[in-house]
């Protein structure tokens, strides 16, 4: 059996000062979070944010 | 942070989001922060496109920021981790709208296990791991940023914002011009097949035809129990598309109905010989919304 590839979960947001308006400073920022173990975080997951907000993600 | 704000207040919201991000940095193996930012001063023009006999185009690096870069950020990160880390992973990326084909993207189409996951950051604890990451980089740069009375992105700002990770766990990546000519879309008419990288189980969802938009249903209980079912099954959930989805369908793929237009699509695909198990949205308001039933 071969091992099992590491995930890499990915999200972006636009970073912005000063207001779309009158921008002072626009980047694309993105974070890479490593995870050994899908199972494994999604039980972390469950038991810290699912469990106080009752879903996935912060909408 | 939308529903958050609302609940807890602004100021508790952000202590909220700390608190549950440090708790879940534990189970992170490590971190990689990914930007992408021209200085002001730079106003000579990029040049896109060019390829396949499609025409030149010049766009400044504002716009071409705004949109070429920022939209699909998510694979251009991915790209940059095949070259910074390690190619040998599965990519979960968030799902991002239409983007063009780039140099970098050939380079990443290779990776099969590359998934893109339509409001991932509400069915995939990664994704949401990442998304509220972002944010807390975001908001303490900005504390930070209003101590040291700048605006920006620096090294060695973000070497502060990130204390619950120590170095040998997390790194910053500047995509900035080595990285460019990889990031020009090559050909205006050349899309990224993103709809082909959705994760299955993909849960469709049909809209009737009525005059309820769609944020009467993106806002709705019941689409908050199909976010939460596909987050239990490690897939997908999606509006189904009438002109496009049938080329989609899995065996291990569900389509919820709301009324009769959407069972009847249901029936004429299944009619047609799709396989795909049907599913009235009542059953999952009875099941997981029991005090709407």
């Amino acid at each position: 059996m071969g091992k099992k590839a590491k995930l890499v979960a990915i999200d972006s947001k636009d970073f912005r000062r000063g207001g779309k308006a009158h921008p002072q400073f626009t980047a694309a920022l993105g974070v890479a979070v490593t995870i050994q173990s899908h199972d494994d975080f999604k039980k972390a997951y469950d038991e810290t944010l699912r469990s106080a907000f009752g879903r996935c993600g912060i909408g | 942070m939308a529903k958050l704000v609302p609940q807890l207040g602004l100021g508790k919201a952000y202590e909220a989001l700390d608190g549950l991000f440090t708790s879940l940095s534990e189970s992170v193996e490590r971190l990689d922060v990914f930007y992408t930012w021209y200085p002001p001063t730079r106003k000579d023009p990029i040049r896109i496109y060019g390829s396949e006999g499609s025409s030149v185009v010049d766009v400044s690096p504002i716009r071409f920021l705004e949109n070429k870069v920022i939209p699909p950020y998510p694979y251009f990160c991915a790209w940059q981790y095949c070259m910074n880390i390690s190619s040998d992973v599965q990519f979960h990326l968030d799902n991002f709208q239409e983007a063009e084909i780039t140099k970098a993207w050939v380079s990443l189409a290779g990776n099969k296990n590359l998934f893109i996951f339509p409001r991932g950051d509400e069915t995939h604890a990664g994704i949401s791991a990442a998304d509220i990451a972002a944010r807390i980089v975001d908001s303490r740069l900005y504390r930070l940023a209003r101590r040291r009375k700048r605006a920006g992105l620096y090294p060695e700002d973000l070497t502060q914002v990130l204390p619950e990770f120590k170095e040998d766990r997390r790194d910053f990546h500047f995509l900035g011009e080595k990285s460019l000519s990889f990031m020009y879309p090559l050909n205006p008419q050349a899309k990224i097949p993103i709809e082909d990288r959705h994760k299955h189980p993909i849960i469709f969802f049909v809209r009737e035809k009525t005059t309820l938009g769609r944020e009467t249903y993106e806002g709705s209980p019941l689409m908050n129990a199909l976010l939460d079912m596909a987050y239990e099954m490690d897939g997908s959930l999606k509006f189904f598309s009438e002109e496009s989805d049938h080329r989609r369908i899995k065996p291990e793929d569900y389509l919820v109905y709301v009324g009769e237009h959407g069972k009847k699509i249901g029936q004429t695909l299944r009619s047609l010989g799709y396989q795909i198990s049907l599913i009235n949205s009542e059953e999952i308001i009875r099941q997981r919304l029991p005090k709407n039933s």
